[in-house]
């Protein structure tokens, strides 16, 4: 079967690269116990979305590209950008409040 | 001629009297009451006019449509029967609550609640519309779980509210269910209780099953699926073994003029349910369940009626006596049979009035003796010089449960035996006769040991009940005398009006 | 005014009264149709006005009530020239005077309808002229008591309700007759429900008297009560009968012209059936006739008044049961004799044979329960309750003469002979009754032992209870005489035909009436004759020494012993007219009355008496029973107290426990029962089915325990789990596809 060629490998190797982003980014989310490294982890995960988003816009028609789908990817660059800020933003507070990045600290609805 | 929409009057001037009746209250709640009672015997004349047309003119009907729907308000020779004695024992439980209630606190909340009550179980017995039936059945519901709540005897009131609540909501469920199902599934999909016809099947599953013999075959297996849920949802409300565990707890601790419409009208409500919804769409699938039913009747009258014999509390001991007489009602209802079936609508008649006033009758002797010491049957004693009318009440009452004649509740149970011997079912009908000489056991004993004997010291000071309280039994006491020896006035409107049983 | 005036008044009133009833038999006619209504409509309006009058004045309420009872007696005796006439009779059915009741669309009219033919009317007449003559005792007898309204409102109650159960034309309101008058008898005989003084009773204790009589009324009802489920368990499969047979009827003359339904239960389950509905049928007059296994609540019925006791329990409550039987067992004689005409031979045999056997029953029980009563009446030590065995021993006798008569091929003769021993005993039973009462009333006691020595001052007492004694005994020219005499050749009869039931039925009967003289020369001797007992000597002393009752109390006692003496002297005349007329109707051989001129019948009676071997078993037994009697009570003074030792102890604790009957009723159904319902009560209601709510209410606050710990708020859990939805949901969408709107799974075809 003769696939799509992209900087010289096939496409299917970026999908399998969005996946490994998908993974880690899951692995980061469910394992890390820093905040900042779930977050980084969340962006990551974002990235293998948008990733595999531009892959299936360029592989769609062959020779045309769906231009939708890139316009979408960077929408949601910019609210991903949006998430960060505002995951920053309940990072310090939390941070304010028990005084650790530890999130497990994070497991009571109420105080 | 209507001059105006007397049933729909009847139901909203009570809906309405609710929040009136407790804004009246606030400052004294004698007011509420007063007012309540006010509500309930205006509502009972136009009640009675509505009555006088279907006297004269057969079926009175109040119709309203609603986009497709058609809501309403029925008055045949059933629903008349049935509404005309929830409507007589709710007023005069009203008026019983006038003196039984007026040391209590927050009175006009008790009112309010009480009408909404009544205006619910009026309601269900009125309704044509399936869906409006289920509304006024939990609007049956939710103010009798308030009021058991906080006018019941503390402290497990709360409790024993809740373990009624959910135990007759369950059965709504099941009711609710059974009623989608029924519109979901049928052939001409409405809620109109008086749309079906005699040939038109319920449910017709022909998009489903292209043979139409497998079509009819698996839409009566889905009728009889349909026959179980509303029976088990009805037999919740009615309390039929086993089913029946959240009677006497409810009963017995539920402030008294409540118990009087629990056990008087709100539990018979599902027996005339299931003549009007069960009977009527599903009968062909409730046939085969004859012996079923009526088996289960037949443990309920003598399991009621063994419980009861144990009991020393007076309140207690007359919730089983329901669950006995619901049985007898359910033995009744489960021959399939035109007899069988008007004399358990008749018993729903007579057990209202005989066993309201016996509840009436427990509430005198708590309001005279106290709360604690009244329901002991083993510390009263002698009452029946200090009591003379409420001793001969509660023996014209008890004699009517227990089935003598000529008082009223001899023929229902007669009527319901000759049904059940029409079909054809001997043992059941042995036992369930041998099980009237159980009821005149408990009752005699508790009469015997409240009214006869000697009066312990402590009691020599007790009057009899209040002329607010009076009136209403004698009234009721009467009524059963009257009933026992002109029945017809009852059952010819049943006989006429019950005409899809063989 | 003064006691003279007060005697001419009084006797002028019984002239004038005695000239209206004689009036009203003769010219009856005039009343009808009325007088069927009436005669049970004057009691019971009667009974409604009791307390209404009460409040105007006490006497009036009195006098309105002897005034009803008056006019329902009139109302009876004016339906007998109906009958002798010709008019209640249309050659195939007697008259019924009905009015439409209850009437079920397409099934059956019930009506509220009354028979007027021999039987009723006879009963009729009974029960209103010895209620009326108890009515005019009460007078004197409950004077002074605090209670006379409600009194008065259960007596006529009860005579009006006896006579719808006596009148009615079907089983249905013969059966709320029954019902009505079981009422007013709980509620009279718990009547003195208010005294307050000890008494001991060997079930209950040591109690008041007021919580003794309330015991023995509910006794009373709930033993009868007990019977009377099986008489509507009967009634209503009899209807089922009748309905499966074409013609859904309860009328007692439709039930015997149309007696297809007999054949249809007579084929089900082999005539296993039929004998078990009849017994159950039966049981109702076991119950409300106190025969063995029902026998126990009698004794105690005398806890109250002795009018009441009179009434109820020796006149006309009891005899209800005797009464039933007799209106039915015409229609099973009949079905025994016609059914062949319409079954086939083989299924006639056994409903043949069921008929028989049923007969047969009652008979044995009859017997039986007439022994049992006798030996329990020889040792009893309270002057009512040997008058309450000597009933149950009495009732015996006609359910005797009832069964045996189905046997015999002049069978009428015996069912002449048990409505003729009815209604004599009825009358001096009553009597009896009625001077006990006087009896009481003067000797403050009920013990046997309080009394003797008492006929100097009761001169008017002894003699009409020596008269009612003799009755009761069946010394000829007495009227218990005739009709033991009759039913003795029944039984002899019968032995003739083959049965060996002949020869113990007449065996039994006859040492029943060897130990009926025995206990009632016991009861004169013991009240009247001998020396004073302690208890009269403490009365003379204390200044209240027994004296005669009042005039109102002793002229109705006058009046049934000359009753009694009419009623003896001319029974065989009245038996062998009745039996005329009751031969045309039911015997099954047809003929031609045959009215021979009076004296003729009359002679021909005695010769026919006289000449028959049991009048030398009758002689045999009186002399039997009553030479010791004599001895040992009218010569000799003994008391009350057993001096034997030993096994005689034995037999005299088995009698007078009652053969240990009741006891053992108490243990196995009050205990029993009550130990059953509390037991599971205790058991299956609070531990297991109360139980299993609370089962469920734990688990599912146990499961919603459990489920909550998903929610444990740590976030990297959360992530996994939204991991495992994401993949879960993954595979649902990969295996299954959407196929027109339902979800099914993807190798469906």
């Amino acid at each position: 079967m003769s696939y799509l060629e992209l900087l010289g490998v096939p496409i299917y190797v970026f999908l399998i690269v969005a996946v490994f982003l998908y993974a880690i980014g899951i692995y980061g989310m469910a394992t890390k116990r820093n905040m900042i490294r779930f977050l980084i982890a969340l962006e990551l995960l974002l990235d293998g979305a948008h990733l595999n988003f531009i892959t299936f816009a360029v592989a769609w028609q062959g020779f045309y590209i769906d231009l939708l789908a890139q316009a979408i990817v960077i929408v949601s660059i910019c609210i991903g950008g949006g998430v960060i800020a505002i995951a920053l933003a309940f990072i310090i507070r939390a941070y304010n409040k028990f005084g650790t990045l530890d999130i497990r600290k994070l497991n009571k609805l109420r105080h | 001629m209507a001059l105006f929409n007397y049933l729909t009057f009847t139901v909203l001037l009570m809906l309405i009297g609710a929040p009136i009746a407790w804004i009246i209250g606030r400052r004294n709640g004698r007011y509420a009451g007063i007012f309540a009672l006010l509500i309930m015997l205006t509502c009972l004349v136009t009640f009675g006019l509505a009555w006088w047309e279907f006297v004269v003119a057969g079926d009175y009907t109040e119709a309203f449509f609603w986009g497709p729907f058609l809501f309403g308000w029925l008055l045949d020779g059933l629903s008349a029967t049935v509404g005309g004695i929830v409507l007589v024992l709710t007023t005069a439980a009203t008026c019983f609550s006038l003196a039984y209630m007026s040391k209590e606190h927050g009175k006009n909340r008790y009112y309010a609640l009480l009408l909404m009550y009544n205006a619910g179980i009026l309601g269900v017995v009125l309704a044509t519309n399936l869906f409006q039936f289920y509304i006024f059945w939990e609007l049956m519901l939710i103010p009798s779980y308030f009021l058991i709540a906080e006018w019941g005897t503390k402290p497990k009131s709360t409790g024993i509210a809740l373990k009624y609540f959910i135990f007759t909501h369950i059965g709504a469920v099941l009711i609710i269910v059974g009623i989608a199902g029924m519109w979901a599934l049928s052939s001409v999909p409405t809620l109109n209780m008086y749309g079906f016809t005699g040939t038109t099947p319920v449910i017709n599953l022909s998009w489903a099953f292209p043979q139409a013999n497998l079509a009819q075959i698996f839409a009566f297996e889905l009728m009889k699926i349909l026959v179980i849920l509303f029976t088990i949802g009805f037999a919740v409300k009615m309390a039929i073994f086993p089913l029946h565990t959240w009677l006497p707890d409810a009963h017995a601790e539920a402030p008294t003029p409540i118990s009087v419409i629990l056990s008087g009208v709100m539990i018979e409500t599902a027996a005339y349910a299931m003549i009007r919804i069960l009977m009527t769409f599903l009968l062909p699938a409730y046939s085969i369940f004859v012996y079923i039913l009526m088996g289960f009747g037949l443990v309920t009258m003598i399991y009621g009626g063994l419980m009861a014999l144990a009991q020393k509390d007076t309140k207690r001991l007359f919730a089983y006596s329901s669950v006995s007489q619901m049985g007898y009602i359910f033995l009744g209802l489960g021959t399939a049979i035109l007899l069988g079936v008007v004399g358990a609508t008749f018993h729903i008649f007579t057990h209202a009035l005989g066993k309201g006033l016996l509840f009436m009758v427990a509430g005198v002797l708590i309001l005279q003796i106290g709360h604690e010491r009244g329901r002991d049957i083993n510390v009263m004693g002698g009452l029946a010089r200090k009591m003379p009318w409420t001793a001969t009440i509660a023996l014209i009452a008890g004699l009517s449960i227990a089935g003598t004649p000529p008082l009223a509740g001899f023929l229902s149970e007669f009527i319901i035996f000759g049904g059940a011997a029409l079909a054809s079912t001997f043992y059941i009908l042995i036992f369930a006769v041998a099980s009237t000489a159980l009821t005149a056991s408990y009752i005699l004993w508790f009469v015997k040991r409240v009214f006869f004997g000697a009066t312990p010291n402590d009691l020599e000071n007790v009057t009899d009940s209040p002329l607010t309280m009076r009136i209403p039994m004698i009234f009721l006491a009467l009524f059963i005398i009257i009933l026992g020896i002109w029945p017809w006035i009852v059952l010819n409107p049943l006989f006429g009006a019950i005409t899809w049983i063989p | 005014m003064s006691n003279s005036q007060n005697r001419v008044v009084g006797l002028i009133i019984v002239i004038i009264a005695a000239i209206i009833l004689i009036a009203a038999v003769i010219f009856g006619q005039m009343f009808y149709p009325y007088n069927a209504w009436l005669c049970w409509g004057f009691p019971i309006l009667g009974a409604v006005l009791a307390p209404l009058l009460a409040k105007f004045h006490p006497k009036a309420r009195d006098y309105s009530a002897i005034l009803f009872g008056y006019l329902g007696m009139l109302m009876a005796f004016s339906m007998i020239s109906a009958i002798f006439s010709g008019v209640a009779w249309d050659g195939t059915q007697w008259l019924e005077v009905t009015s439409p009741w209850i009437s079920v669309p397409g099934l059956i009219t019930i009506d509220w309808g009354m028979l007027i033919d021999p039987l009723s009317v006879f009963m009729a007449c009974v029960a209103t002229g010895v209620g009326f003559l108890i009515l005019a005792y009460s007078l004197g007898y409950m004077k002074g008591d605090s209670s006379l309204s409600r009194y008065w409102f259960f007596m006529q109650f009860f005579i009006g309700g006896m006579v719808i159960l006596v009148m009615a034309n079907n089983l249905l309101l013969t059966f709320i007759g029954w019902e009505i008058v079981g009422l007013c008898s709980y509620a009279l005989i718990g009547f003195w429900y208010n005294r307050s003084n000890m008494v001991h009773d060997d079930q209950l204790g040591d109690v008041t008297e007021g919580e003794l009589n309330s015991h023995s009324g509910m006794k009373a009802f709930i033993v009868t009560r007990v019977g009377d489920v099986g008489l509507l368990i009967s009634i209503i499969f009899i209807f089922f009968f009748t309905v499966s047979a074409g013609n859904p009827t309860l009328n007692y003359q439709a039930l015997l012209t149309d007696y297809a339904w007999l054949g249809q239960m007579a084929i089900v389950l082999n005539g296993v059936l039929l004998l078990t509905v009849f017994l159950l049928f039966f049981l109702g007059p076991i119950g409300k006739s106190a025969q063995f296994p029902l026998q126990f609540w009698l004794p105690e019925a005398m806890a109250g008044p002795t009018t009441v006791s009179a009434l109820i329990h020796a006149a006309a409550m009891v005899k209800a049961g005797v009464y039933l039987v007799a209106r039915m067992s015409p229609i099973l004689v009949q079905g025994y004799f016609a059914l062949s005409t319409i079954m086939i031979p083989a299924l006639y045999a056994i409903a043949q044979n069921a008929l028989l056997n049923f007969f047969l029953i009652i008979a044995i029980i009859g017997t039986f329960t007439a022994f049992m009563a006798a030996t329990m009446a020889l040792v009893a030590n309270e002057l009512k309750k040997v008058l309450a065995f000597s009933t149950i021993s009495q009732l015996g006798y006609m359910f005797m003469a009832l069964g045996i008569f189905a046997f015999t091929a002049d069978g009428v003769y015996g069912y002449t002979a048990a409505a003729f021993h009815l209604a004599a005993h009825a009358i001096f039973k009553a009597l009896l009754f009625l001077s006990a009462g006087a009896v009481l009333h003067a000797v403050h006691s009920k013990y046997l032992a309080d009394m003797g020595g008492i006929r100097k001052a009761m001169p008017i007492t002894f003699a009409v209870m020596l008269i009612g004694a003799l009755a009761l005994s069946g010394v000829p020219p007495f009227g218990g005489f005739w009709s033991k005499e009759a039913i003795f050749s029944s039984a002899w009869h019968l032995w003739g035909t083959g049965s060996l039931w002949g020869m113990i039925f007449l065996l039994f009967g006859a040492l029943t009436a060897a130990f009926t003289i025995f206990y009632s020369f016991r009861l004169i001797g013991l009240t009247f004759l001998g020396n004073p007992s302690k208890n009269v000597k403490d009365l003379e002393a204390a200044g209240t020494p027994v004296h005669e009752a009042p005039g109102i109390m002793w002229v109705p006692l006058a009046i049934l012993a000359i009753a009694t003496l009419i009623i003896g002297f001319t029974e065989p005349f009245l038996q062998n007219f009745f039996y005329q007329f009751w031969d045309v109707q039911y015997s099954l051989i047809p003929h031609a009355p045959h009215l021979a001129p009076l004296l003729e019948m009359y002679l021909e009676f005695f010769i026919h008496v006289f000449t028959s071997p049991t009048f030398l078993i009758t002689i045999g037994a009186l002399l039997l029973g009553g030479i010791p009697g004599y001895i040992f009570y009218i010569r000799g003074s003994r008391s009350t107290d057993f001096a034997g030792r030993g096994f005689a102890r034995r037999i005299y604790n088995f009698l007078y426990n009652r053969w240990y009957w009741n006891g053992a009723m108490y243990l196995i159904f009050v205990d029993g029962g009550l130990r059953v319902a509390r037991g599971m009560y205790k058991y299956i209601e609070t531990k297991g089915i109360d139980k299993f709510n609370y089962v469920v209410a734990d688990s599912a606050m146990g499961a919603s325990r459990g489920w909550r710990r998903l929610q444990t708020g740590v976030h990297s859990w959360n992530m996994i789990l939204l991991l495992i939805g994401a993949l879960a949901f993954l595979l649902l969408l990969l295996l299954f596809q959407f196929y027109g709107g339902l979800l099914i799974p993807l190798p469906f075809p």
